[in-house]
């Protein structure tokens, strides 16, 4: 009984959602825009744990809504430094910029929460600042980066720099004001 | 069997072929939210997180959540989930929302048992433009093989957006 209540459930948000859906008139169409997307992974390092170096992979996803302002999200679960269990979830934004005709450079913020693993972080409460460079590998889409940056956990005793590596997928998708 | 490899074949190649793309839109919303309740009576607890919505219909809505602990010391402790609810226009600024979330939650120590979340609330919502709403709500939080149970007080900031999609027709 519980499995066919679940099928169903998953029957009607596969099937039923894509229905629902209403074709864009053609003034819409006249209206229709593309925003910009980034999405990436990192390998961060917190270089002062108190545990010695912890490492955490991360992703990151932004939405652009100018040309230079994003908001974005921080996803990061450590893989190194005898911290497993520990991670950060956060919510943010930033500014880019070009540092010559190809090198991109951005500054973010991420506001979060965050613990686990032992790592001393109090209620769990997260802030994090970070500026990174951005070179394109591969046309103006897919881009190597560094990081570095501040995170701290106020309502706890931990704080670190950190710094990360990456990749980075720069993209376009459509977007119809509401 | 050759039948069958024709067929397949038919559908795999020809219907694609004939198909027209069309633009979609469907409503969603994306916000920010506070969530405050009690793990134990002398312990309280304060998530932030984010909750999506697909609009379904005039009222109904299912979506997605997550959020993790900010406040009390319970650092490492996480929910997430998906919900469906309802959402009911009593005038032009403000509606009635209700909604059902069930998930999984726990960690940073506390008493979750097996992390099975339910957690009915109901609350309103006031819309400051076309695109961005409060919400505000409150509810019953329980862990259904766990301690926890306790009254909740919940705050958000929210944005509608269309989601733009491709489907194909013949």
């Amino acid at each position: 009984m519980r499995i066919n209540v679940f099928a169903f459930c998953m029957g009607f948000v596969f099937f039923v959602s894509p229905v629902v859906a209403d074709s864009l008139t053609k003034d819409e169409l006249t209206r229709l825009q593309t925003y910009e997307l980034n999405q990436s992974v990192s390998f961060e390092t917190y270089t002062d744990s108190d545990k010695g170096a912890a490492n955490v992979l991360g992703y990151h996803f932004d939405a652009f809504l100018t040309q230079k302002w994003f908001v974005g999200l921080g996803i990061f679960g450590a893989v190194g430094g005898d911290r497993g269990g520990y991670g950060i979830a956060s919510v943010g934004g930033g500014y880019r910029g070009h540092v010559t005709k190809k090198m991109v450079s951005d500054v973010r913020v991420l506001i979060g929460s965050g613990g686990g693993g032992g790592v001393p972080a109090g209620g769990g409460f997260s802030v994090q600042a970070e500026a990174g460079l951005y070179y394109p590998v591969l046309r103006s889409t897919v881009f190597g980066f560094v990081r570095g940056g501040y995170l701290w956990f106020p309502t706890g005793e931990f704080q670190s720099p950190t710094v990360a590596l990456g990749v980075l997928y720069h993209y376009k998708v459509p977007f119809l004001a509401y | 069997m050759f039948r069958f490899v024709v067929l397949l074949f038919t559908l795999l190649f020809v219907i694609p072929v004939v198909a027209q793309p069309r633009l979609t839109k469907a409503p969603q919303t994306f916000g920010l939210m506070l969530k405050s309740y009690s793990v134990s009576s002398a312990e309280d607890i304060t998530l932030y997180g984010a909750l999506r919505r697909h609009l379904v219909g005039r009222y109904w809505c299912w979506g997605e959540f997550g959020d993790g602990a900010v406040m009390g010391k319970r650092s490492g402790y996480l929910e997430g989930g998906v919900l469906g609810g309802a959402i009911v226009p009593f005038s032009e600024t403000w509606s009635v929302d209700s909604k059902v979330m069930i998930g999984a939650g726990g960690g940073g120590g506390a008493p979750q048992g097996g992390g099975l979340i339910v957690n009915p609330s109901i609350g309103v919502i006031y819309y400051l433009n076309k695109r961005w709403f409060l919400q505000g709500d409150l509810g019953y939080i329980r862990f259904l093989n766990g301690d926890i149970e306790s009254m909740t007080a919940g705050f958000g900031l929210h944005a509608h957006f269309w989601k733009i999609g491709v489907a194909h027709e013949d």
